[in-house]
């Protein structure tokens, strides 16, 4: 199922790495996102582990090059992933800056949008306000010419982290 | 719809060329999308909810609006377009500002948002690419998915120049680039955002929203007030259904497996603002309406003009109105009145790619055939059609006197290259061919004989196209069916099957036809009857039934009559295949007629008469089920529309190499044979009757 996650993902034109451990993933966030990071939904262990990358604030999102954050599942059959960004500052922070690095639990891979559609029932079945995006691969357009543009308004790089022992 | 605007498009070398490359490029891309996909059985599962839906539209749409608002969202419910323009305007001079940014809605377009603004002194900022480039130029979208289709990169460098002040080159994704920095500014900026949404939610108040630049989650992420401005007919009971139309949505659209984002908005974030305007302006009572409220079912793909061949030819801002391709032409009335249909749904060749793919699986092509009735009707045909239709000897000394009047008009080899009268208009580049001396009607003097009960009995429907061009066809379809074991009469109080009395919208005269055709054809025991015409057996074997559906009396007898119909090759393939004979000669090409594959679901059966009485496999052209322009009258009231489609037909028979093409219908033989000849082609094109007949007399 990783395998075909993998493929659907690059097919929509994402990066895909994956790491046996968290470690790796992080040293190599640390070294490919500069000092600073936009992060966004970051469970703590991984907001911990990135020391000492500094997050910016959400006003500096905008100068920002690269966005950290993480995927509550991904979509083998499409390469999709899905982020729950209910809170505005942290989704503009995976809406604004050119590169997005997604950290993804192998375990979390579900063959197909009819399997996820249980966890979305329940994610937008809360009282509260509630945003959800699935986002497959990059910003893309092909409004002029129909020629396939990657990077429009969204991230024009989206790099999937894939955890492979969790 | 003036022909100088259809002139200007057809002439449009940039568009011709972008259609015609997007035409080309989506079938292979949307297959692969749909590769692992069950299109007909989610498109069932679409159509099925879509409809229950609307039946509880007043329901659901409470449900939408009590949850959406539990989870902090004001919802507005708008009868007519000024309700939601004014609703908007107060919303956004509310929070005391005069610049708003916008996603993608073709519901913004529906009511005329942007320009209603501006007036008000707000100014609306388009942020899709698409859609940013066509406000520059001051123009309306021409595709619902991709609005600036008709555009070339240099008219988009032009634009970007004058708007940005700097020169702009003519390349892609420098244009893109440019894009992407000028308008950053304007969603940084804005404390309003505008945005459309593909779905809402009723169990949970969620609204959906698909994308692919990213424009999309800014409007909705970074302003502090979001409007959502929504179709009421986009409310679905449950995640469930929203799924199925995710799915398939942008499978259709693009041939993308899924777009870059979708996003399910529930309420607004802590401290902001979501106002969700739900708009009517037609829909409650379309909803209601027994026979269009289909037309709502539509989930917005843009497919049926994916595949139009007039789309293809002249685009969106001749094939359509706000909302373009078939559902276009279909939702036009309802929301923008007769007056700006009436234009419009004339364009329709009825050749039903649309319904083929419709991913609500909507009659789009019957849709529109029934608002020729209610909307395109003018007082004065009805009668004219109705005296010579019902009339066989009015309607035969018409074409008579056509018949004579044609002479001057012939050819030596007795083609007309000038038509006079009842077939007159532009039809330069295509010969055609005359009316005969005798039609097959005249011809056939014998009563037909009593039924001997040894073989099978058939009754021949000629339908007129044959009776009074091609008698020759006629003769051959009945010897060829005797030669292949059938007892075949032809009854002489047939009349004509009433289409072209449905396509003018004249809906009490082709009910007429349905039940004199029915009575005729119901005095004669036999097993079978044989059309020739495809049109004739969909009128027929499908329409008659719905036609006289209530009528007590003749409802039962049209249902026995639709059974017994079939077209020529159904019955000629498995007698040919018993033959057993061996079979030689040249291979043919074939073309699938639109009535036959998508009006009968028969292109198996004329492959196999090809195949058994050639000998030979039938060698493919491409796109051999694309129309070839004739559409009965079509050809004559959009000759340079039918042309244009003729040559893209006649440029795939060549490709192939074969001398002979064959079809199954009158009007695509008269259309295709006159295409070839006007240009000098030596490929003929035979009826498979004729082509059997030959083959049968040669053993």
């Amino acid at each position: 199922m990783i395998d075909r996650f993998q493929a659907a993902a690059e097919a929509a034109g994402a990066v895909v790495r994956r790491f046996s451990s968290l470690e790796d993933a992080v040293a190599l966030v640390r070294e490919a996102a500069g000092p600073i990071v936009a992060a966004s939904e970051l469970p703590e262990t991984i907001h911990q582990a990135l020391y000492p990358v500094t997050f910016a604030p959400p006003e500096e999102y905008r100068n920002i090059r690269t966005c950290v954050s993480f995927a509550r599942a991904g979509i083998a059959d499409t390469g999709s992933l899905l982020l729950e960004l209910s809170d505005h500052l942290e989704r503009s922070a995976t809406a604004l800056p050119p590169v997005h690095l997604v950290f993804l639990r192998a375990s979390a891979i579900v063959p197909d949008l009819s399997a996820l559609s249980a966890t979305l029932a329940t994610l937008l079945s809360s009282r509260t306000h509630s945003y959800l995006s699935l986002i497959t691969g990059p910003s893309r357009t092909a409004d002029i010419e129909r020629v396939l543009t990657i990077g429009v308004h969204g991230p024009k790089e989206l790099h999937i982290l894939i955890l492979a022992g969790e | 719809m003036s022909k100088k605007i259809i002139r200007q498009k057809i002439n449009n070398a940039f568009l011709r060329q972008a259609l015609a490359a997007f035409a080309k490029q989506y079938p292979a891309a949307r297959t692969a999308a749909f590769e692992g996909t069950d299109f007909e059985g989610l498109r069932e599962r679409i159509s099925s909810s879509r409809k229950a839906a609307l039946r509880n539209l007043p329901d659901l749409l409470e449900e939408f609006r009590t949850n959406a608002e539990k989870s902090g969202a004001t919802v507005h419910l708008c009868a007519t377009s000024q309700d939601a323009l004014t609703t908007i305007r107060d919303i956004i001079q509310g929070k005391d500002v005069d610049f708003v940014v916008k996603s993608k809605s073709m519901t913004s377009e529906e009511i005329h948002l942007n320009p209603f603004l501006e007036k008000a002194g707000i100014r609306c900022l388009e942020t899709d690419l698409g859609e940013w480039i066509i406000q520059l130029a001051g123009e309306r979208p021409s595709h619902m998915v991709l609005p600036a289709i008709h555009k070339n990169r240099q008219e988009v460098a032009d634009l970007f120049s004058r708007e940005t002040g700097y020169t702009c080159r003519p390349d892609i994704p420098s244009l893109v680039e440019t894009a992407r920095t000028t308008l950053r500014d304007g969603f940084l900026t804005a404390r309003v955002g505008i945005s459309g949404a593909n779905l809402a939610i009723a169990d949970s108040g969620t609204i959906g929203l698909v994308s692919n630049e990213g424009n999309a989650r800014l409007v909705t992420t970074l302003p502090e007030t979001h409007i959502a401005l929504i179709g009421m007919e986009k409310v679905v009971p449950s995640l469930a259904e929203a799924l199925d139309i995710i799915t398939i949505l942008p499978k259709n659209a693009t041939g993308q497996k899924i777009t870059s984002y979708v996003s399910f908005i529930k309420g607004p974030s802590p401290g902001r603002n979501l106002h969700i305007v739900l708009l009517d302006n037609g829909r409650r009572e379309l909803a209601r309406d027994l026979r269009f409220s289909d037309a709502l079912t539509c989930v917005k793909c843009g497919a049926c003009a994916n595949v139009c061949p007039i789309y293809e030819i002249v685009g969106g801002h001749v094939f359509g109105h706000i909302y373009v391709g078939g559902i276009g032409l279909v939702l036009t009335p309802f929301f923008h009145g007769n007056e700006k249909a009436r234009e419009i749904l004339g364009l329709c060749i009825g050749c039903r790619r649309c319904n083929d793919i419709c991913a609500a699986k909507i009659d789009i092509e019957g849709l529109i055939l029934d608002l020729r009735e209610r909307a395109v009707k003018l007082p004065a045909q009805k009668t004219l059609i109705g005296a010579f239709m019902k009339n066989r000897r009015l309607f035969h000394s018409a074409l008579r006197a056509a018949y004579f009047a044609q002479k001057p008009f012939q050819g030596k080899d007795g083609r007309i290259r000038h038509l006079p009268l009842v077939l007159c208009g532009d039809t330069a580049g295509r010969s055609l061919p005359p009316i005969a001396e005798r039609p097959f009607h005249d011809q056939v003097t014998e009563p037909s004989p009593p039924g001997t009960g040894v073989r099978e009995k058939i009754l021949f429907f000629s339908g007129c196209l044959a009776d009074f061009v091609f008698p020759e066809i006629c003769r051959d379809t009945m010897e060829s069916l005797e030669m292949l074991g059938y007892e075949v009469a032809f009854p002489k109080g047939q009349l004509c099957c009433g289409i072209p009395a449905r396509y003018a919208g004249e809906m009490e005269i082709a009910r007429d036809m349905a039940r004199l055709n029915t009575e005729i054809l119901s005095q004669e025991q036999a097993d079978f009857v044989v059309t020739i015409c495809p049109t004739c057996t969909v009128s027929l074997k499908h329409d008659f039934p719905k036609l006289l559906e209530g009528d007590p009396d003749w409802h039962p007898k049209s249902l026995d009559l639709a059974a017994k119909v079939f077209n020529f090759t159904e019955l000629a393939a498995g007698k040919i295949a018993a033959l057993r004979k061996p079979m030689a000669g040249k291979a043919v090409s074939y073309h699938d007629a639109c009535h036959l594959k998508r009006g009968c679901g028969v292109y198996r059966e004329p492959r196999k008469v090809v195949e058994g009485i050639t000998g030979q496999p039938v060698v493919e052209m491409e796109d051999s089920d694309a129309c070839c322009g004739f559409g009965g009258s079509y050809a004559f009231k959009q000759p340079e529309i039918s042309r244009e489609i003729l040559k893209k037909k006649m440029a795939a028979i060549t490709a192939t190499g074969v001398d002979t093409v064959v079809v199954d219908c009158p009007g695509c033989k008269m259309q295709i044979e006159g295409g070839l000849e006007g240009a000098g082609s030596p490929v003929k094109v035979e009826h498979s009757a004729s082509l059997v007949v030959e083959r049968l007399r040669a053993l």
